[in-house]
């Protein structure tokens, strides 16, 4: 939040030295604007796993057409694991018992965006089409349970006394990536200073993946049981975030 | 004390005559109450229309039909009272109210139907709407010779009103054109306008003999006065009055305008009255005539009608002030040779007339403005075609060069100046003539002579010894260079080719004027210096473009406080539709912008004068006139295009100015509404054809919108646009997006650097 107020304090100085003649909205700069975002990119691979995120914009009007701003985005996620068998392992106690998806566990995404939205000539923010820039960061957390999973997916072969609780995975916690990203959308007025939006967003994570392991491209002798579990993780949870539409409202004071 | 008393009033007044002459005819203005007609929008007209017209036994198409009509003759109506030029509760509209009065004393309940208004317009015309409002023009006023004739042109109109002719031709019309076939339709066109103009000429007829009948003859007035009509309408083209011109009214003592600037003979005026009419919308003036002169004789009066009955004194007055205002709508409407031989005409009765002549002045500035910007035809109909002694004018403006044009003009309006130095639009004019005399001539004072062509002439010591030396052949006491020069002056005097350098005899005496030009010429030097071509100042100019530019993206800083807001435009189209403009849906948007623009005003803290006529009440017509005052100057100065010029409607708005304390008039116009997207058809079976279905019905289906706003802030002093501003966007311009666009403009001229 801290940090929030000094974006918006920066955006507020930088109007100052800014030489253009900005109306904004009936002569209001700030805009407030509440957005839904239907997973639209989980509801494609998965029509059983729709989810709607929700997000919170500030943008604030510096140039006729131009206006910076943050989002925060959250987004409660589906991930998808299954693990993969690999095939010869001869020192590996345990067989696998169901090479099918698990059932999806949650993944809590947290986006966090810095973004400038320019509208083209002729246009004055913030009504109009608009494209935007962004830059921003996601941090995602989870609620994998690593013994539902394990008794779910292992079992000591015949004639091995292995126990499943054997067998570490290391999760790692959360996952934090930064994003450019490059966006479209169109505000259109429906009462004075309120208006609509539509949105299409798409980001790059240049972070892959982390919150589970890659599966093992082959197998080495010496490997530890730990490492002989692959899993891989279906529908990355970025994924989501990859491409995404949005609707809303907006409100200029 | 008597005596002390007229001596004292003697003294002041002769005191305000050596102060100088303010014109003592100004436009003519409406007074008392402002009626309903120009109050009430047109959908409110057009309800109460519907109300009364009795469409019970048409036919569903003519119903139909009628309506359409309705709507848009009540439009164009509300329009045409709104447009600036029309006026009430004046002394003609009352003298001519007062002669329908007469002619309608036996019908009073038709009287009230009808509502008398005159129209500020050089044509010589009447008007009569189905609605029951008839205009008069000044024009046609300024032309009648007596209250007869007037009374007989009313008889004409009120048939007009009473037949429906208005919209039974339409409807006539509209029914013929369906059901022509299409297959030869220029053969149809040509037939289906040979047809309107016969049914024209009908009823033209049905005016003339009804009016004659029902009301003309039932009148005290002299029935031979119709007759009198026909003239006037068969010469209504010509001036005032046909008398020599001379040229002598705009040069002064010391010089005169060359012969070749004069015709020897001027065309004859043709007295032709039966012409082929097939082609007019009215019958000519010989079938007319004769018709009448049947019908006179079929009345067969023994008593002897009179010409004037309300009063000849007020007539006389009338026609005078339609005159006056006739003269100055010539020159509002670019005529300036019209202008110039109407106020001679004029001038003869009234010789120190300062009105009459700051006309003549003002059209001579016009032509010059036009010939220097080398428009030698300045506008000018072609002299060939003219008839009578108007043509001598129009010769003589076509021939004047432009230097001729302009030194005429300036020494003309320099000489009233001197007369009324508090005349603003005298003094402004006499700048710009200055500054196009030294900038766009290349004139300077030693370029006119401050003594007499008789005093140079006597000068022929020097010439002659030129002569004689070039004989001899021997240097003498003059350069070759000095020689050529003293022979070739001598030459152009004699043949009177500079005869314009003598404009300025009295006026290089004049210290005055000697500052004026002074003033001028470091003007033009500082101009001069803006337009110079150099290589610096291409890359200024270079980077000026990019700023103004870059100024379009990041919007004006104009810093304007105050403005007059003259009423919006507004117009609401269905390009799909046969009749593409929505009427009443114009109207009512026109009336939210105005609110807009109002509105904006206030948050950005803009002192916005609104002059807009939906806004008034019954007892504004003080604003009433101001508003036409503003809507004349700009209808002038858009006539002029892109030339800079001083409008002649400038000396009834500079007190505005001063009343109001600004120099700005803002207009903010707008059209918007669906329109055919030929495009759309092909686009969706593109995106069809690549698969995209929903897309391809998306193209299919949706309305295709277009919003255009323009806004132009004019500087009334300077005559200019100070800042112009057009948008345009394929949406839908709806009451949020018009806002946000108003708004925008509003706070550009409000916001400061």
């Amino acid at each position: 939040m801290k940090k929030l107020i000094i974006v918006l304090f920066i955006c507020a100085g930088l109007s100052n030295i800014t030489y253009s003649q900005v109306s904004g909205s009936l002569g209001n700069r700030m805009i407030a604007e509440i957005d839904v975002s239907p997973d639209i990119m989980g509801f494609l691979f998965d029509p059983n796993d729709f989810t709607m995120g929700v997000r919170g914009e500030f943008n604030y009007i510096t140039h006729r057409n131009r206006s910076f701003g943050v989002l925060l985005d959250y987004d409660v996620l589906s991930g998808h694991y299954r693990s993969v068998p690999i095939y010869g392992l001869e020192d590996f106690d345990f067989s696998y018992t169901d090479y099918n998806k698990a059932d999806g566990f949650p993944i809590y995404s947290t986006l966090m965006e810095l973004h400038m939205k320019a509208y083209p000539d002729g246009q004055i923010a913030p009504l109009g089409t608009f494209t935007k820039l962004s830059v921003g960061m996601v941090i995602a957390t989870h609620e994998f349970d690593e013994d539902t999973y394990k008794e779910d997916f292992l079992e000591p072969s015949y004639g091995y006394n292995a126990s499943v609780d054997d067998i570490q995975m290391t999760v790692k916690d959360r996952y934090i990536s930064p994003f450019i990203g490059l966006g479209w959308g169109e505000s259109y007025p429906v009462y004075e200073n309120l208006f609509i939006n539509a949105g299409l967003d798409f980001r790059l994570f240049l972070v892959k993946n982390g919150i589970f392991r890659e599966m093992l491209d082959e197998y080495v002798s010496g490997n530890t049981t730990e490492e002989m579990v692959a899993y891989e993780v279906l529908w990355r949870p970025i994924l989501h975030k990859t491409l995404n539409i949005s609707f809303g409202v907006s409100y200029a004071f | 004390m008597k005596k002390l008393f007229i001596i004292l009033f003697l003294g002041l007044w002769s005191i305000a005559g050596l102060k100088g002459q303010s014109s003592n005819f100004s436009t003519l203005s409406a007074s008392g109450d402002i009626p309903n007609d120009f109050l009430t929008g047109s959908q409110h007209d057009f309800s109460q229309a519907m109300r009364e017209s009795n469409r019970s036994a048409d036919r569903r198409r003519t119903a139909s039909l009628k309506e359409d009509y309705l709507a848009r003759s009540n439009w164009q109506i509300n329009r045409m009272l709104r447009n600036g030029s029309v006026i009430f509760n004046d002394s003609i509209t009352e003298y001519v109210s007062e002669v329908a009065d007469h002619l309608l004393r036996n019908d009073p309940d038709l009287r009230d139907e009808l509502r008398f208004y005159t129209a500020k317009h050089s044509a010589v015309n009447a008007f009569s709407t189905d609605a029951g409002v008839i205009l008069f023009s000044t024009g046609l006023i300024a032309q009648l010779e007596n209250e007869a004739q007037l009374g007989f042109v009313i008889a004409h109109e009120i048939i007009h009103y009473l037949e429906r002719h208005g919209i039974t031709g339409y409807v006539e019309e509209q029914l013929v054109n369906q059901e022509l076939d299409d297959y030869d339709s220029w053969m149809m066109d040509e037939k289906l306008y040979l047809a309107k103009n016969n049914r024209s000429r009908e009823m033209e007829t049905e005016a003339d003999e009804k009016g004659f009948e029902m009301f003309f003859a039932k009148s005290d007035y002299e029935l031979e006065a119709a007759l009198g009509v026909m003239d006037v309408l068969q010469y209504a083209y010509l001036p005032f009055n046909e008398i020599e011109f001379s040229p002598a009214i705009f040069t002064n003592q010391y010089f005169t305008v060359p012969e070749e600037f004069l015709l020897e003979k001027v065309n004859i005026i043709s007295v032709g009255d039966d012409y082929d009419d097939t082609r007019s919308t009215h019958p000519s003036v010989r079938k007319r005539r004769d018709n009448l002169r049947d019908m006179i004789r079929l009345e067969n009066k023994s008593k002897q009608g009179k010409e004037f009955i309300v009063s000849e004194k007020r007539f006389e007055r009338v026609k005078k002030l339609a005159r006056y205002e006739t003269v100055r709508q010539h020159i509002l409407n670019r005529d300036f040779a019209r202008a110039v031989y109407d106020a001679h005409v004029m001038l003869q009765e009234n010789p120190n007339d300062p009105f009459l002549k700051e006309v003549v002045a003002g059209a001579l500035y016009g032509l010059s403005v036009y010939k220097s910007d080398g428009d030698e035809e300045a506008g000018l109909s072609d002299y060939e075609d003219i008839e009578g002694e108007l043509q001598q004018v129009y010769f003589l403006m076509h021939e004047m060069s432009s230097e001729w044009a302009n030194v005429i003009a300036t020494q003309y309006a320099w000489h009233l100046h001197k007369q009324d130095p508090d005349n603003k639009y005298l003094s402004k004019i006499i700048d710009h003539l200055l500054l196009n005399l030294i900038s766009e001539e290349n004139m300077e004072l030693k370029d006119f002579y401050n003594e007499s062509k008789e005093q140079l002439l006597a000068q022929e010591d020097s010439l002659k010894m030129a002569e004689q030396e070039i004989e001899e052949g021997e240097e003498g006491s003059k350069s070759k260079y000095e020689r050529i020069r003293a022979r070739s002056k001598q030459s152009h005097l004699e043949r009177g080719e500079e005869e314009y350098r003598f404009a300025f005899v009295e006026m290089l005496n004049d210290q005055d004027f000697k500052e004026a030009f002074k003033k001028a010429d470091e003007r033009a030097r500082e101009l001069a210096e803006k337009d110079e071509i150099t290589y610096a100042d291409l890359k200024r100019e270079a980077e000026q473009e990019k700023a103004q530019k870059e100024k379009q993206k990041t919007g004006f800083k104009i810093g304007v406080d105050r403005t007059f807001i003259i009423e919006p435009y507004f117009v609401s189209m269905d390009t799909r539709q046969d009749e593409p403009v929505q009427f009443f849906k114009s109207e009512e948007r026109q009336r939210e912008l105005s609110h807009s623009i109002q509105w904006s005003s206030r948050q950005v803290g803009l002192d916005g004068i609104m002059m807009d006529s939906w806004q008034l009440s019954r007892h504004d017509v003080k604003q009433y006139n101001e508003i036409m005052l503003l809507k004349e100057w700009m209808a002038e100065y858009f006539n002029h295009d892109d030339l800079h010029i001083v409008p002649f409607a400038s000396r009834d708005v500079y007190p505005l100015m001063e009343k109001y304390d600004t120099r700005y008039m803002n207009w903010m116009g707008m059209a918007n509404g669906r329109v055919k997207d030929e495009g759309k058809i092909m686009r969706g079976c593109m995106y069809f054809y690549i698969g995209l279905v929903p897309l391809a019905i998306y193209e299919w289906v949706k309305p295709s919108y277009e919003m255009i706003l323009f806004n132009l802030l004019i500087d009334l002093e300077a005559a200019d646009i100070r800042f112009s501003y057009r948008y345009g966007v394929e949406k839908k311009g709806g009451t949020l997006r018009m806002k946000q666009r108003v708004y925008d403009v509003i706070n550009q001229i409000a916001t400061e650097e």
